[in-house]
């Protein structure tokens, strides 16, 4: 923390050493990333509900409903079908001024969640040099998506209800009262009731989160809808990394008829992952991993492919210096990775299987340029 | 836009070009003197302070660029501005 909190509270301010370490410019990027996102809304993300099937025609009336009012929303559904998805939705068409702040109760650690919901005063524990807002003050004037309700530590339970039934919020560590005007929208794949039989989740919270349920079925409940979502992933991945993926008739007949355990999110995956795979092809039945869940098995097939493609290499007679020999190699591929990626790092790296700051690494290390 | 606010335009571009490698696209640089008009009416998105900066120049930025849009990430470089 730098003592420029105690002038200008209000600052987002982050620290980035100079000279420059890369993994510390990636995770100042990301967190501006989350940032960014969390005080403008939609940016970078796609708040469009895909699909074709009644249910998710259902659900789209719903949200429309739902949007203009300021009831609290119970989102429901197995892990992956889009529920964070349905709340942007219902914000961006809420005509709210404020943000869309999201949260991951079950991620945060429990001793840390009071103060990421409710901010703190400077002093109110080690380590609060500053003052500093919560999630819903930051969401005022708009909505506070509180994902994964079903994992918040039953104490927070008691406050969150508090704050839902009178509108306001005190700090860590402080007296005052801030009043707050924010539309919550709650989500979690678990079974509340049956959590509420057991005691881990509070009844009248529950009510009081519920007042607008909205239920998303597991994709293998809407088949319908992979094509259409495949269709938009492919789209998407077109915008970004200039892919041209084609999924053939066969093909898209076995994704169909795929369980999807990890609903969208895995088929949103398989798409990125066929993308790498055949960049600029039609992907047929073959293409397609077998079994799809069994990434394991997927990957030694990936490797035996490249193994096979690759043309073995004989010594020469009077040696070798391995190690420009090498250079040489990895230069050529990360090159070619590039070009394939249209220069973006984030797609080159995962062709090479290495990670984005490490490719940054050597990108420098051999003075390569970013392909225009 | 992404804006790199220092004194020193090696470091400045040096630090674009990485941001840049990192596929965060739209990154300027300038100096705490022209940085309003290098940016134009573009949205500022987050805002990169050199370690160069003096302490006025970068209180005077925090100020302006808090008048624009309070919520901008700001990035403050921490370190030896000869290395």
């Amino acid at each position: 923390m730098t003592p420029l909190h105690d002038e200008y509270p209000w600052a987002r301010i982050h620290s980035l050493d100079y000279p420059v370490k890369l993994d510390q410019l990636s995770d100042v990027l990301d967190a501006i990333r989350v940032t960014r996102h969390s005080a403008n809304g939609d940016l970078g993300r796609e708040t469009r509900l895909v699909g074709a099937s009644a249910d998710m025609q259902a659900i789209r009336r719903l949200a429309e409903q739902v949007a203009p009012s300021i009831a609290n929303v119970l989102i429901t559904g197995e892990s992956g079908t889009g529920k964070e998805v349905v709340a942007r939705e219902i914000h961006e068409r809420s005509g709210r001024k404020g943000p869309f702040v999201a949260i991951n109760c079950g991620a945060i650690p429990d001793h840390l969640l009071e103060s990421e919901l409710f901010g703190h005063e400077k002093g109110a524990f080690t380590g609060a040099v500053a003052a500093r807002a919560g999630r819903f003050e930051m969401a005022n004037g708009g909505t506070f998506f509180l994902d994964e309700i079903g994992d918040m530590p039953p104490t927070m339970q008691v406050k969150l209800l508090r704050v839902l039934e009178e509108r306001v919020i005190e700090r860590v560590g402080g007296t005052k009262q801030i009043p707050i005007d924010v539309r919550v929208i709650a989500a979690t794949h678990r079974d509340l009731p049956a959590r509420i039989a057991t005691g881990k989740f509070r009844e009248d919270l529950f009510y009081r989160l519920s007042v607008f349920p909205i239920e998303i079925p597991a994709l293998r409940e809407r088949a319908e809808d992979i094509e259409p979502l495949c269709n938009e992933f492919v789209r998407r991945l077109a915008m970004q990394q200039g892919v041209d993926l084609v999924i053939g008739k066969r093909a898209m007949q076995a994704l169909r008829e795929y369980a999807w355990p990890g609903n969208v999110r895995e088929l949103a995956n398989l798409v990125e992952r066929l993308a790498v795979i055949k960049p600029d092809g039609i992907v047929g039945e073959k293409d397609l991993p077998r079994p799809l869940s069994d990434a394991a098995a997927d990957l030694e097939n990936d490797i035996r492919v490249v193994s096979a493609s690759l043309s073995p290499v004989a010594l020469p007679e009077s040696g070798i210096d391995l190690k420009a020999y090498l250079s040489k190699i990895e230069r050529d591929m990360i090159e070619e990775a590039l070009a394939a990626s249209n220069g973006v790092v984030q797609a080159a790296a995962k062709r090479l299987g290495i990670g984005r700051t490490t490719l940054v690494e050597k990108i420098r290390r051999y003075a390569l340029r970013k392909p225009e | 836009m992404i804006l790199v606010v220092n004194h020193g335009r090696e470091q400045a571009r040096s630090l674009k070009q990485l941001i840049e490698f990192m596929d965060t696209p739209d990154v300027l640089t300038s100096t705490p003197a022209n940085w309003r008009e290098c940016l134009g009416d573009d949205p500022l998105e987050a805002l990169f302070v050199g370690a160069d900066l003096s302490e006025s120049d970068v209180k005077q930025l925090l100020v302006d660029v808090g008048r624009i849009n309070p919520d901008v990430p700001i990035v403050m470089m921490q370190g030896d501005t000869e290395a």
